[in-house]
C-alpha cells in the first residue's frame, strides 16, 4: 500500500480534519452571536477550524517527511468487536432481564475477544463475577439497579 | 445496612398492621418502591426526597429507594416516572418543571396531564438579593429598583442558566418595575453566590437555602421575595406582592404515578403521603435542611398545577421564550 | 483561639472510639468506591446520608468526608495499576503511575502515592487549621476573568502534560474541547451536538470518556498484544521505595502538597486543576524532563499530593462561606444542615467542637488510610498476576456497572463504547489522549467563564488584563507555552537534521 496513505500522520491529519468538519457542519446552525454577548456557535466553530487546520498540517508534514513518516500501527478487529459487544449487550439486557443475567452474557461474549478460552473457567468466571457484583455493588453499595428478569 | 435493618423491622410492623381488618382494603406497596428524582445526588431535589422518602418508608411498610436520574436536566426522569409501571412501584417527585419545560426546551413531551398525582410536598421562593459592601448595599428594595432604572444594563443579576426558575423571576421583576439587568447565566446557585462575592454580578433571585450562611453573615442582604407567606427565616423581607408587584412564580414540588394507575393505588400513596407530610419528624428535618414545608392533597395539588401552566404559559408566550437565543 | 489550643480541642473529639470507628468505616468504604471504576463517592454518600441521621453530627461528617479522601486514595490506586481513571483527579496518575506499574515497579508506585498523600493531607490539613478564614477571602476574589485565565493554564498543562508530537497533542486538545461542549449552552438554552438524544443534552460525563479513552482501549491495547503472543509477563519486583528514592521524590511531595492547598480553596474548578498544575510544574522543574511519561516517581508523587492536599482544602469555601463547590460538599452540607448546622462564616466560632473536630478527623483518617493500605499494596499488586483472559472480563463489568450508576441509565454505556472506539483508532494512529481528556474537563469552564467574563466587561477584552491577577495567570499561561513548544521544536529539528 502508498506510504503516505497509511502513515500516521496522515491518517490522524484526516481524522482530525473529518471531525472538525463535522463539528463545524452542525455548528453552522447555531448563533454566532457579538464579542459582548458571544452566541453557541463562536466557540465550536473557533475550535472546528482549528482542528481542521491541524489536521491540513499533519497531512502536509506526511507529504514532506521522507517516505511519510511513522506507519499507523496495524488494527485488530476480533478485541474491539467482542469487549465493546459485550458492553452493548449488557446494555441491553440490564433493564428487561436483571444483572445476573446481563452479568454473565456480558462475560461470555467478552471472553471471545481473548485468543485462549476454556469452557468451564468461562462458566465459572461468568457465575462468580455475576455473584460477587450482585453483592458487593447491590447488596453492600446499594447501586439501584434490578438484579433479576422483570416479572420474577 | 443500618437502614435496612430499620426498613425491616417497620415492613413487620407494617405486615402486622396488614392483618387488621380495618386496614384490609387500603392499598399499600408490597415490594421495594423506586421513587424517581430528577437531579443528581447532593442539592434541594435530592435532600428533599430522601429527608420525604425515610419518613414514608414508615407508613408505606417498604424501602423507598431513591433513583437519582439527572440526564438531560430531568428530561429523562420525567419522561421514565410518565411511562413505569402502573402497579404503583414506581413514583416519582416532580417541580414546577413538568410544565414550564414544553416552554423552554425543545421536543419535550410531557406536560401537567401526563401524570397522577399524589400531593404537593414542599414550596420554595426565590429571595432578591444584593452583596451587601456593593453599591446597592444600603438600599431597600424600592430604591434597588429606582437605581437599576435609573441605568439600564448596570446591575449585573445572576440566573443559573437559561429560563430555570431564577431567571423567570427575573423576568418577572423586570416586566413588573420597567428595570433592566444585564442578564448573566451561572452555573447553579452556589456559583452566583460566589459571583455576588466576588462583585462579578450584583443581584440575583435564590433560594433561601442558598443563602441562609451569608445573610446570616451579612454579606448579602435579602430585599423582596416571591412568595404569598412571609420567609420563615427572615419574616421581615416583604414579598414583592405585598409591594404591589407581579412577581410570584415560587416554586413546588410534588410527588406523581403514572397517569394510567389504578385509582386505588393513587390514593394509596395519597393515604400514605399525607401521613408522612404531618409527621413531627419530617417537618423538623425540612426546616433542619431549608426545605419550604407546604402540603396539598391530590386534588389541590391538581389546582396548583393547572394554575401553573396558565401562568408560564402566558409570561413564556410574552418573553418569547422559545426563539429567545439573547 | 490560638492555634494550638485549637487542635487539642479537634483531637480530643476526633480521637473518641467512636469518632475514630466511623473515620475507620469512612475511609474504608471511600477506598473501595474508588477503586471500582465509575462508582462515585457522591452516590456512596447520598446512600449513607439517611443512616447518619441517628449519629451525633460531627460522627456523621467524619464518615461523611472520610469517603470523600478515601475515595480520592482508592482512584489512584486502580490508575496506576489499570489505568482506571475513576476521578478526573487520578488522571494524571495513569501517565507516570501506570508506566511505572508496567516496569515492576507498582509497589514502589502505590507506596509513594500513599506517603505523598500522608504528607500531603497533613500540611493540607494544618492550611485549612491555621488559615482557613483568611484563605476563604482570596477564594473570593476570583472573579470570571481570573477563572477564565486559570483555565487557559490548565490548557497549557495540558500541551506540557502530553508526550506526543506537539501538532497532535495541539489536535486533540482542541477536539477535546469540543466534545467538552457537547450538551444545553448555558447562555442560550441550545442543546449543541446531542443529536436530539435528551440524555446528551447534560454533556458527556467524565467518567464515560475517562473509562472509554484510558481503561477500555487499555483492555484492547493488552488483548493484542497477547494475540500476537508477546507476553507481557506481570513483573512484580519491590513493594517498598528505598530510602533514596523517597528522598528523590520528597522535594516533590512537599511542592505539590503547597500547590495543591492552594488551588484546592477556588471553587471553581481548583480541586481539578491541582493534579495538572502539580505534574506540570515538576515537569519543568525537573533536570531532565524526558523521563517524565515513562515513569518518573516524581512525576506521581507530586500530583497525587496535590490532590490529596486539594481535596482537603477544598472543604475551606463550605466550612467557611457555606458554599458548596461542588456536589461532593453539596452533600456535605445537606448533612449539616440536617443535623442543624449552619455551615458559613459563623461556624467556628458557633459550633467549635463540630470545626476542630473535622479538620482533626481528617489528619487522623489520612492515617488510617495509610497503615491500612501499606500491607494492602501486596495484596493488590499481586491482582496483576491474574491471568489477563481472568481479569479483562471483571474490569471490564466493573466499568459497564459503574457507568450505568452514574445517572443510572444505559445510554452512558453506548456513550463509553463509542469513546473506546475513538480512543482505539487514535491509540492505533499514536495520539495521546491525555490533552483530550484534559480539554475535556476544563473545556466547558473555560467557555462559561469566558464568555461571562466578555459579557461583564460588556465586551472589552482590554479590561480582562487590566485585572492583575488575571493578566499574571495569563502571563503565567504564554510562559509555559514558550517553554513547553520550544524544545520540542528544537528536538524536531535535530531529528530532521539527523535524518537528512
Amino acid at each position: 500500500m502508498n506510504r503516505i496513505v497509511v502513515s500516521s500522520d496522515f491518517l490522524s491529519g484526516a481524522l482530525f480534519m473529518l471531525f472538525g468538519g463535522g463539528f463545524i457542519l452542525i455548528a453552522r446552525g447555531y448563533e454566532l452571536g457579538t464579542s459582548v454577548q458571544m452566541g453557541p456557535g463562536y466557540f465550536p466553530l473557533a475550535l472546528g477550524c482549528g482542528v481542521v487546520l491541524i489536521g491540513l498540517a499533519l497531512c502536509g508534514k506526511a507529504f514532506l517527511a521522507p517516505a511519510g513518516g511513522e506507519c499507523a500501527a496495524e488494527f485488530h478487529v476480533r478485541p474491539a468487536l467482542f469487549v465493546l459487544g459485550g458492553m452493548i449487550v449488557f446494555g441491553l439486557a440490564l433493564r428487561p432481564f436483571g444483572l445476573i443475567v446481563s452479568a454473565v452474557l456480558m462475560v461470555v461474549v467478552a471472553s471471545f475477544a481473548g485468543s485462549e478460552r476454556r469452557w468451564w473457567e468461562v462458566v465459572l468466571l461468568a457465575c462468580g463475577l455475576a455473584i460477587f457484583s450482585a453483592l458487593v455493588f447491590v447488596e453492600a453499595l446499594g447501586v439501584p439497579m434490578p438484579l433479576w428478569p422483570r416479572g420474577l | 445496612m443500618f437502614r435496612q435493618v430499620a426498613v425491616g423491622s417497620a415492613a413487620i410492623i407494617a405486615a402486622l398492621a396488614m392483618a387488621l381488618p380495618a386496614h384490609a382494603q387500603e392499598w399499600r406497596p408490597t415490594r421495594p418502591v423506586d421513587l424517581i428524582v430528577p437531579s443528581g445526588a447532593g442539592g434541594g431535589h435530592d435532600n428533599n426526597a430522601r429527608l420525604l422518602g425515610a419518613v414514608m418508608e414508615k407508613y408505606a411498610g417498604q424501602p423507598i429507594n431513591i433513583i437519582n436520574q439527572p440526564a438531560g436536566g430531568g428530561v429523562v426522569a420525567y419522561r421514565e416516572m410518565r411511562d413505569a409501571e402502573l402497579d404503583g412501584h414506581t413514583i416519582g417527585q416532580v417541580s414546577v418543571s413538568i410544565v414550564s419545560d414544553q416552554f423552554r426546551i425543545e421536543g419535550v413531551d410531557y406536560n401537567k396531564d401526563s401524570y397522577g398525582y399524589i400531593g404537593q410536598i414542599s414550596a420554595d421562593q426565590n429571595v432578591l438579593v444584593v452583596a451587601a459592601n456593593g453599591p446597592y448595599g444600603e438600599m431597600d428594595v424600592n430604591q434597588f429598583i429606582e437605581a437599576a432604572k435609573a441605568e439600564p444594563q448596570a446591575v449585573a443579576f445572576g440566573v443559573s442558566g437559561n429560563w430555570t426558575n431564577h431567571d423567570y423571576t427575573r423576568y418577572q421583576i423586570e416586566q413588573a418595575t420597567g428595570a433592566q439587568f444585564l442578564r448573566v447565566p451561572i452555573k447553579g446557585g452556589a456559583q452566583i453566590v460566589l459571583s455576588l462575592l466576588s462583585g462579578d454580578v450584583q443581584a440575583g433571585a435564590l433560594y433561601p437555602s442558598e443563602i441562609k450562611a451569608q445573610v446570616d453573615a451579612g454579606e448579602l442582604k435579602p430585599l423582596a421575595h416571591n412568595g404569598s407567606e412571609p420567609l420563615a427565616a427572615w419574616p421581615d423581607v416583604p414579598s414583592f406582592t405585598s409591594l404591589g408587584l407581579e412577581v410570584n412564580l415560587a416554586i413546588w414540588r410534588a410527588l406523581v404515578i403514572p397517569k394510567d394507575t389504578p385509582e386505588d393505588i393513587r390514593k394509596g400513596w395519597e393515604r400514605i403521603l399525607e401521613q408522612a407530610m404531618n409527621d413531627p419528624a419530617l417537618k423538623e428535618g425540612y426546616a433542619n435542611a431549608g426545605i419550604g414545608y407546604a402540603y396539598r392533597n391530590a386534588t389541590d395539588t391538581v389546582e396548583l398545577v393547572n394554575e401553573a401552566e396558565t401562568a408560564y404559559r402566558t409570561i413564556s408566550e410574552a418573553a418569547g421564550v422559545r426563539k429567545e437565543s439573547q | 483561639m490560638d492555634f494550638a489550643s485549637n487542635i487539642a480541642l479537634g483531637m480530643s473529639v476526633a480521637i473518641t472510639p467512636w469518632n475514630i470507628f466511623y473515620c475507620f468505616v469512612g475511609v474504608t468504604l471511600g477506598t473501595l468506591i474508588g477503586i471500582l471504576p465509575g462508582i462515585g463517592p457522591l452516590a456512596t454518600m447520598a446512600m449513607l446520608l439517611p443512616a447518619t441521621y441517628a449519629l451525633e453530627p460531627t460522627s456523621a461528617l467524619i464518615m461523611l468526608a472520610g469517603i470523600y479522601y478515601g475515595a480520592q486514595y482508592g482512584g489512584s490506586t486502580s490508575a496506576i495499576l489499570l489505568r482506571l481513571p475513576g476521578e478526573s483527579s487520578a488522571v494524571v496518575a495513569t501517565l507516570d503511575g501506570y508506566a511505572m506499574a508496567q516496569k515492576g515497579k507498582a509497589g514502589v508506585a502505590l507506596a509513594i502515592a500513599a506517603i505523598g498523600s500522608l504528607i500531603a493531607g497533613t500540611l493540607g490539613t494544618f492550611v485549612l487549621a491555621a488559615f482557613a478564614p483568611a484563605l476563604a477571602k482570596l477564594a473570593i476574589t476570583f472573579g470570571a476573568a481570573e477563572y477564565f485565565a486559570l483555565m487557559v493554564v490548565g490548557l497549557v498543562a495540558a500541551i506540557v502534560l502530553s508526550s506526543g508530537p506537539i501538532l497532535k497533542s495541539l489536535g486533540m486538545l482542541m477536539l477535546g474541547l469540543l466534545f467538552g461542549l457537547v450538551g444545553a449552552d448555558i447562555n442560550s438554552g441550545i442543546d449543541r451536538f446531542t443529536f436530539g438524544i435528551p440524555e446528551l443534552s447534560g454533556g458527556v460525563s467524565f467518567v464515560v470518556v475517562a473509562l472509554g479513552l484510558f481503561g477500555i482501549t487499555e483492555i484492547l491495547s493488552n488483548l493484542e498484544a497477547r494475540e500476537k503472543r508477546i507476553l507481557v509477563s506481570a513483573k512484580i519486583g519491590r513493594l517498598m521505595p528505598r530510602w533514596s528514592e523517597l528522598r528523590q521524590v520528597m522535594p516533590a511531595i512537599l511542592r505539590g502538597s503547597g500547590l495543591g492547598s492552594l488551588l484546592g480553596i477556588l471553587p471553581g474548578g481548583g480541586v481539578t486543576m491541582a493534579a495538572f498544575a502539580s505534574y506540570t510544574m515538576e515537569k519543568r522543574v525537573a533536570a531532565d524532563p524526558d523521563r517524565f511519561g515513562k515513569g518518573a516517581p516524581e512525576g506521581l508523587a507530586g500530583p497525587e499530593s496535590a490532590n490529596n492536599a486539594a481535596a482537603q482544602t477544598s472543604f475551606i469555601p463550605l466550612l467557611t462561606l457555606g458554599i458548596p463547590s461542588n456536589g461532593i460538599m453539596a452533600m456535605m452540607m445537606s448533612a449539616m444542615l440536617i443535623h442543624n448546622v449552619q455551615p458559613g462564616p459563623q461556624i467556628i466560632t458557633g459550633a467549635p467542637t463540630l470545626f476542630w473536630g473535622l479538620v482533626a478527623s481528617m489528619w487522623i483518617g489520612n492515617l488510617i488510610l495509610v497503615i491500612l493500605n501499606l500491607p494492602m499494596i501486596g495484596m493488590w499488586v499481586r491482582l496483576l498476576l491474574v491471568p489477563y483472559r481472568l481479569l479483562f472480563p471483571a474490569i471490564l463489568l466493573f466499568c459497564c456497572i459503574g457507568l450505568y450508576s452514574v445517572q443510572n441509565n444505559t445510554t452512558d454505556i453506548y456513550l463509553a463504547v463509542i469513546c473506546a472506539a475513538i480512543g482505539y483508532v487514535f491509540y492505533k494512529l499514536r495520539c495521546d489522549p491525555v490533552p483530550f481528556l484534559l480539554a475535556f474537563i476544563i473545556g466547558p469552564m473555560l467557555e462559561e467563564n469566558f464568555r461571562r467574563a466578555t459579557l461583564l466587561s460588556r465586551g472589552d477584552f482590554g479590561a480582562l488584563l487590566t485585572r492583575p491577577l488575571t493578566a499574571s495567570l495569563l502571563l503565567l499561561a504564554v510562559a509555559l507555552l514558550v517553554l513547553a513548544i520550544l524544545p520540542k521544536i528544537r528536538r524536531t529539528r535535530k531529528v530532521a537534521f539527523q535524518e537528512d
